[in-house]
């Protein structure tokens, strides 16, 4: 079985939970790192596009509460999610396919097992579309 | 505005169900401001048709457009292109867009992606109140610019009633009670004499009693001869 593929949204403060402490990002190359200047920029349909395009998950990573350079955008990304989640269910699929971590930039080891996490629940899911391996 | 929200996937899909190419068309009016129909709503109903389209391996083409006013005949009339190559029009309009897309487009299918609620205006972010009873009688000189029709539960033109207790109404205490906001409005104004007599009945005659309402502006009708004239 193919391993699953992730799409990371993360926002560019954020984003430093993602380097070890050695500075350096490692992490399985089915995970697609995409950053947004702000976790307050990512959509509905960027998050629905990105399933359908071939992700079995999303992560939507961005800045613990009340710590969002930008004031609101982490709230922003919060409620989208929500919605998108909402989405998700009334379409029949899993909700947990699209999920928020909010983290501070220290939380490397948190967010690593967060990828874990979602990699395994992604496993048990399969991809969205289940064509012979195509994805 | 008119104040809409999406109708529930369930019952969009179902409607647009067996049909290949969908035509999602949003409007930039008041649908845009509720964020109901408007560009990103549009957006984002496509990608959830696609998306489900995908799990179920099913051939599904699905083009979005948004107009300024689908309420407007020409405006809707520009989409011409785009409804013949479609099997169905997802309208994201209010109930008035989807009617003047119908009678735009008679051989087509034009089915609604939105539930139409009221009139009304935004009060915070994300929370729309209903405003207006549409009665064709407006009464707002007597009331202190709040519609009794609309925002007293009851429509009682002569309130409170008694059910009006701390502010709130008996209906749903979260509704502030609209005789109450009417009896400070006036209070703040200094024209509690208002309340002093009584409003007499209402003519109901202009609202819904008489069927569809046309409302004809005699000065920018133009005649038979006129619209002759004007044809190219």
């Amino acid at each position: 079985m193919t391993e699953p593929a992730v799409a990371l949204f993360v926002c560019r403060s954020a984003r430093t939970a993602l380097a070890g402490p050695d500075g350096v990002e490692a992490l399985p190359p089915e995970v697609q790192v995409i950053e947004l200047p702000c976790s307050g920029r990512v959509d509905e349909v960027m998050m629905l596009r990105a399933l359908r395009q071939g992700a079995w998950a999303v992560m939507v990573v961005g800045c613990l509460d009340g710590n969002c350079k930008n004031r609101t955008g982490n709230y922003q990304a919060r409620r989208r999610v929500d919605e998108a989640r909402s989405l998700l269910y009334q379409l029949g699929l899993e909700q947990d396919r699209v999920r928020m971590f909010s983290v501070a930039s220290n939380q490397h080891a948190w967010l690593m097992d967060a990828v874990e996490r979602v990699r395994a629940s992604a496993r048990t899911w399969g991809p969205i579309r289940i064509l012979e391996g195509d994805r | 505005m008119i104040i809409a929200e999406r109708k529930d996937l369930g019952q969009i899909l179902k409607m647009v169900e067996g049909r290949e190419r969908v035509l999602v068309a949003g409007c930039r009016s008041c649908v845009s401001i509720c964020h109901a129909g408007g560009e990103k709503e549009v957006a984002t109903l496509a990608e959830a048709l696609r998306l489900k389209a995908e799990q179920e391996r099913r051939a599904l083409s699905v083009t979005e457009v948004t107009v300024e006013r689908q309420c407007e005949k020409e405006w809707v009339r520009e989409l011409a292109p785009l409804v013949s190559g479609s099997d169905i029009v997802l309208s994201m309009a209010c109930g008035v867009g989807v009617q003047v897309m119908q009678e735009a487009y008679p051989d087509i299918m034009i089915v609604p992606g939105l539930n139409t609620s009221n009139m009304g205006a935004p009060e915070e972010q994300g929370i729309y109140m209903e405003k207006c009873g549409g009665c064709g009688d407006c009464v707002l000189h007597l009331t202190g610019g709040i519609c009794p029709v609309a925002r007293c539960s009851k429509s009682l033109l002569n309130g409170p009633c008694g059910g009006s207790q701390d502010g709130r109404c008996e209906v749903n205490r979260d509704l502030p009670c609209g005789w109450d906001q009417i009896y400070h409005s006036l209070e703040r104004l200094g024209r509690l004499d208002l309340l002093e007599g009584n409003i007499p009945p209402k003519n109901w005659l202009p609202s819904r009693s008489g069927g569809p309402r046309r409302i004809i502006r005699a000065s920018i009708v133009q005649g038979e001869e006129e619209k002759a004239e004007g044809k190219p």
